[in-house]
């Protein structure tokens, strides 16, 4: 993981108000999804981590719901009901934040996911000049690598919750190709 | 059972609650990953009952706060009060609270 650190060392940092309206359920990389999977194991408590199974549930219940109303309202697109389970949120704190993916690191600081409180900023860069594409790419190129090392078979962005909460719960069952297979598409 | 009405109660920290869309969705907290057949949700009534039992509001003066926002009658109210603690108390998911 000493690559994708390198990388992430890399991201213009940012200053955030740290209201958390941001914190959703954002699509990260395989990668990524290994990079925090070995945190967890590593570094957060059993206390927490049953907490965290406990919100990527009612992530799934929302995601249900979110697209049972979209549905009926004939609504394409809409902000997500999800909230991030990593988000401690009595004290807006990220229990991952050392870890945390590309898509928290670099949000705000492109047009399309600009941050609506206005309290985020980029430091060392114009926000204008951010190019969000050259992170995806890099990770997208890391994630394919590690692919080639035999350990994924399939490099796709998958939401945070889908990730430890189905392709875990598949592995924990022993079905990890299963799981593998799931991500395409 | 009038008895449930006069005390208090306070939510556990043993179950993770949000408000999704105009439900109350709760899952309780197991050391196992969660099935997604553990999860509950209330409807609005009961999503608001949940909300005022913050351990200071009695049983009754709940009942009374959603018979006014619901315009209904108090003592219907009193006895789904009654049955809902009921169940959230054999769930683990309310506790008395120690005034």
């Amino acid at each position: 993981m000493d690559k994708l650190n390198a990388i992430y060392k890399k991201i213009p940092k940012a200053t955030c108000r740290r209201c958390a309206a941001c914190c959703v359920d954002v699509g990260i990389y395989s990668v990524e999804y290994e990079n925090i999977s070995e945190f967890i194991k590593q570094n957060i408590s059993a206390k927490d981590r049953a907490e965290i199974q406990a919100r990527l549930a009612l992530n799934m219940a929302a995601r249900k719901k979110q697209a049972e109303y979209m549905q009926k309202k004939n609504i394409a697109e809409m902000k997500s009901w999800e909230v991030c389970a990593f988000l401690n949120q009595e004290e807006n704190a990220c229990l991952i934040y050392s870890h945390r993916p590309l898509a928290c690191r670099v949000f705000g600081a492109e047009k399309e996911s600009r941050c609506y409180t206005g309290g985020l900023k980029i430091r060392g860069r114009a926000a204008s000049k951010f190019d969000l594409q050259i992170w995806q790419d890099k990770l997208q190129l890391l994630s394919a690598a590690y692919s080639l090392s035999g350990r994924r078979e399939k490099i796709i962005v998958w939401p945070m919750s889908l990730w430890f909460y189905f392709r875990d719960k598949l592995v924990r069952q022993g079905k990890e190709a299963e799981a593998d297979a799931k991500h395409v598409g | 059972m009038q008895n449930m009405l006069d005390k208090c109660y306070v939510k556990s920290d043993k179950v993770v609650f949000r408000k999704i869309a105009d439900e109350f969705v709760l899952v309780p907290i197991h050391k196992e990953a969660v099935d997604l057949e553990s999860i509950f949700s209330f409807n609005e009534t009961a999503a608001r009952m949940w909300e005022l039992m913050d351990g200071k509001k009695t049983g009754f003066e709940i009942a009374k706060t959603v018979a006014e926002e619901f315009k209904q009658e108090t003592g219907e109210v009193e006895k789904d009060l009654m049955e809902f603690i009921a169940k959230l108390k054999k769930l683990n998911f309310v506790l008395e609270a120690q005034l």
